[in-house]
């Protein structure tokens, strides 16, 4: 797979090896000129005004709805909310869910810190935040999951879909068939998932899953929030102002009952737009491809520096996806991805990568982090494994 | 330790660039916290290691395992050399202000504020002369402790600042410093002693009509004839007496007193107490002691004055 020429950057900079894909993806030209069309074409706002941009602009939009759905195999558009980040959508199932006093939810031990802070926030309302430690080596701990599902005030599970510690996946099907048949709703974060890998929700039967743009090759600022068409009409509005009501007099309110009921005020239309094109890319690639091109690229990784690096998560890179993360005992890891980079424009991330949490709790070092996706090559993984190598001869 | 020297830097540039600020910014918590023994939490120090030792990597292995490990020996020894090169650098500012030249008093070493060398540079008696060596012979200093001034031109007796103004119609520098002069005597009103120095053969003559002016006329007309001929673009004896013809004087008369005995007496007997002075070039200007050689600044003159 070779897709580096549908990117700008890589384009003009052929020697850049960017692998920080699990923090902020590249985006291809077609995406930005997506962007560009709307700001060139149809600046206008959407869904209140009357006139031919407008109506361009709320075509457009329908479109990328329709295109979001059918990325993630929603039943209708009316189950796809355009949010800020899967941030904002953790947030706003966290917030509207109506957990009350005594109330659970359970998270997992290796959450992204989007997936944690509004949980512990939570607490400040009686509610009980359950953990779930996986097991020693980052796989998810189906035993500990079941024996948790007993307890009567569990209302919610909100998981990680896969770990951008370790890229470890969980079995998403298999935990939402347990949680539902308790009566618990599921909520997933797939900020990692969603760019890598087929998501289907109806499969699934997940409640709700929520993730970004700026992962998946598309806009920053623009996440979509899945949700059931019967549990998101559970929800209260989170945010609330223009859009979101069909009516309103000076004491009273008429929400919407859509996705626009989520939507308050003007959107980011130009990263909804973008985002419908970034589907619409990943689509033509084919994500279960991509997939097995980073499965391919973390082999090669992997074999050449597994007797050198301590590599955090499952030692098999099949169970990791395209996430190297590593570290080396006794040495500076910040310095690393700084010497990576300045020497072989190889940019990595180091340090806890939001998950602070499961590194204090493991007594984990500050770790470097490489994160595969599609526009990277063999070359590169090979490239890497050099690098690495000889900069861990330096620091030594 | 190289956050002090961040600081320094990106403080300076900080003032133009709002990213240079926000690397001081970082620079001043690093120090900051380093002077309260607590560690740099910006990581600044560590981040220039690393990106520094990643660049040398390029080059060689080698150097960059050296360099990374012993940054803080270099560091060191960086931080030492910043903090003298900003004192040397302290002191050639304090040196231009006060001299118009980074390295002191009429030294002719290279000035980064004077990059040039404009302020030091000066016509060379030595290359330029034809007259008699034994008279200009190069001395360890400039000095006026044996000098009789009596036989020079004098502007305003009595004042406790004293000038020795010592030229050249002639000569590019002199021309360049003159006007500074004048415009000093016209604020600061002190005493002036002027000598004309011939620094090429030709112009021995023009000495001496400027000495019949000052004798026959006033200081006024001597300054007058000053002006002119250190206005003019190239001095020439036809140049000269159409001066004399400008402001009014009998060319005929100052030709005959520039020619005669007495003046190439007078002129003789200046030459022989500028060779005292142990002046090697023109300008050099005495003011209260202190002697500039070469066109400084108007502040260098009027520092040196009470």
């Amino acid at each position: 797979m070779n897709i580096r020429h549908d990117f700008e950057v890589l384009k003009n900079n052929p020697n850049y090896i960017y692998v920080d894909s699990a923090c902020m993806s590249l985006r291809p030209t077609k995406v930005v000129n997506k962007i560009l069309e709307y700001y060139n074409q149809y600046p206008v706002c959407a869904g209140r005004s009357n006139h031919a941009l407008s109506n361009k602009l709320n075509i457009e939009i329908k479109l990328a709805r329709k295109v979001v759905r059918k990325f993630i195999n929603a039943r209708s558009e009316e189950e796809i909310v355009f949010t800020k980040n899967t941030t904002e959508g953790l947030n706003l199932v966290a917030e509207s869910f109506g957990l009350c006093e005594g109330d659970a939810v359970l998270i997992g031990d290796k959450e992204h810190n989007s997936n944690l802070v509004p949980w512990l926030r939570m607490r400040d309302k009686g509610i009980k935040v359950l953990i779930l430690k996986t097991n020693d080596d980052g796989t998810f701990n189906m035993s500990g999951f079941q024996s948790i599902l007993d307890r009567p005030e569990l209302k919610l599970i909100s998981l990680h879909y896969s770990s951008n510690v370790d890229g470890v996946e969980i079995p998403v099907k298999e935990i939402t068939k347990l949680a539902h048949s308790k009566g618990i709703k599921v909520l997933i974060d797939a900020a990692q998932a969603a760019p890598h890998k087929v998501i289907d929700v109806k499969d699934l039967d997940v409640d709700f899953l929520a993730f970004s743009g700026h992962k998946m090759m598309g806009p920053s600022g623009i996440g979509v929030l899945y949700g059931k068409k019967e549990a998101l009409d559970k929800l209260q509005p989170f945010l609330v102002g223009g859009e979101t009501v069909k009516d309103t007099t000076h004491s009273s309110v008429e929400y919407e009952t859509g996705p626009e009921k989520f939507e308050a005020g003007l959107q980011h239309y130009g990263g909804i737009v973008g985002l419908g094109e970034a589907c619409k890319y990943l689509m033509k690639i084919g994500l279960k491809k991509i997939a097995a091109h980073e499965i391919k690229l973390n082999q090669i990784i992997t074999e050449g520096l597994k007797n050198e690096v301590t590599i955090i998560g499952p030692q098999d890179a099949y169970l990791r996806g395209g996430i190297f993360n590593f570290y080396i005992e006794g040495m500076d890891m910040h310095n690393f991805a700084t010497i990576l980079d300045s020497s072989a424009r190889i940019m990595t991330r180091s340090g806890q990568h939001c998950v602070h949490s499961y590194y204090n709790d493991r007594k984990l070092p500050v770790s470097c982090r490489i994160s595969l996706y599609a526009y990277n090559t063999e070359e590169e993984a090979k490239k890497i494994v050099e690098e690495v190598k000889e900069t861990i001869r330096l620091l030594k | 330790m190289i956050c002090v020297i961040a600081l320094i830097v990106f403080g300076i540039l900080g003032i133009f660039s709002l990213s240079y600020r926000e690397v001081a910014i970082e620079a001043f918590d690093c120090v900051f916290r380093r002077m309260t023994l607590r560690k740099c939490q910006t990581r600044l120090d560590e981040r220039a290691r690393s990106q520094i030792t990643g660049k040398i990597k390029r080059i060689s292995p080698f150097l960059a395992k050296q360099f990374y490990k012993y940054f803080r020996v270099l560091e060191f020894a960086f931080v030492i050399l910043f903090v003298l090169s900003l004192f040397q650098t302290g002191v050639a500012g304090y040196n231009y202000y006060l001299y118009g030249n980074c390295n002191g008093p009429n030294e002719d070493g290279f000035c980064i504020f004077d990059p040039t060398g404009h302020n030091s540079q000066f016509s060379n008696l030595a290359q330029d002369s034809c007259g008699d060596d034994t008279i200009f012979q190069v001395k360890d200093e400039l000095t006026m402790n044996s000098i009789n001034l009596s036989n020079f031109p004098l502007l305003n007796d009595g004042d406790e600042n004293i000038i020795f103004f010592i030229g050249c119609y002639d000569c590019d520098y002199t021309k360049e410093t003159y006007p500074i002069i004048e415009d000093l005597i016209r604020k600061e009103n002190p005493t002036v002693y002027f000598a004309h120095l011939p620094v090429r053969e030709h112009m021995d003559l023009f000495t001496q009509y400027a000495n019949c002016i000052y004798e026959k006329e006033s200081i006024a007309t001597f300054l007058e004839f000053n002006t002119e001929m250190f206005s003019q673009d190239e001095c020439s004896i036809d140049s000269c007496t159409s001066i004399l013809d400008n402001i009014g004087l009998n060319t005929t008369e100052y030709n005959e007193c520039a020619n005669s005995n007495e003046s190439i007496s007078l002129f003789e007997e200046q030459l022989i107490e500028l060779g005292s002075v142990g002046v090697y070039g023109t300008p050099t200007i005495f003011i209260n002691g202190e002697v500039f050689v070469g066109p400084k600044p108007y502040r260098v003159y009027k520092r040196a004055l009470k």
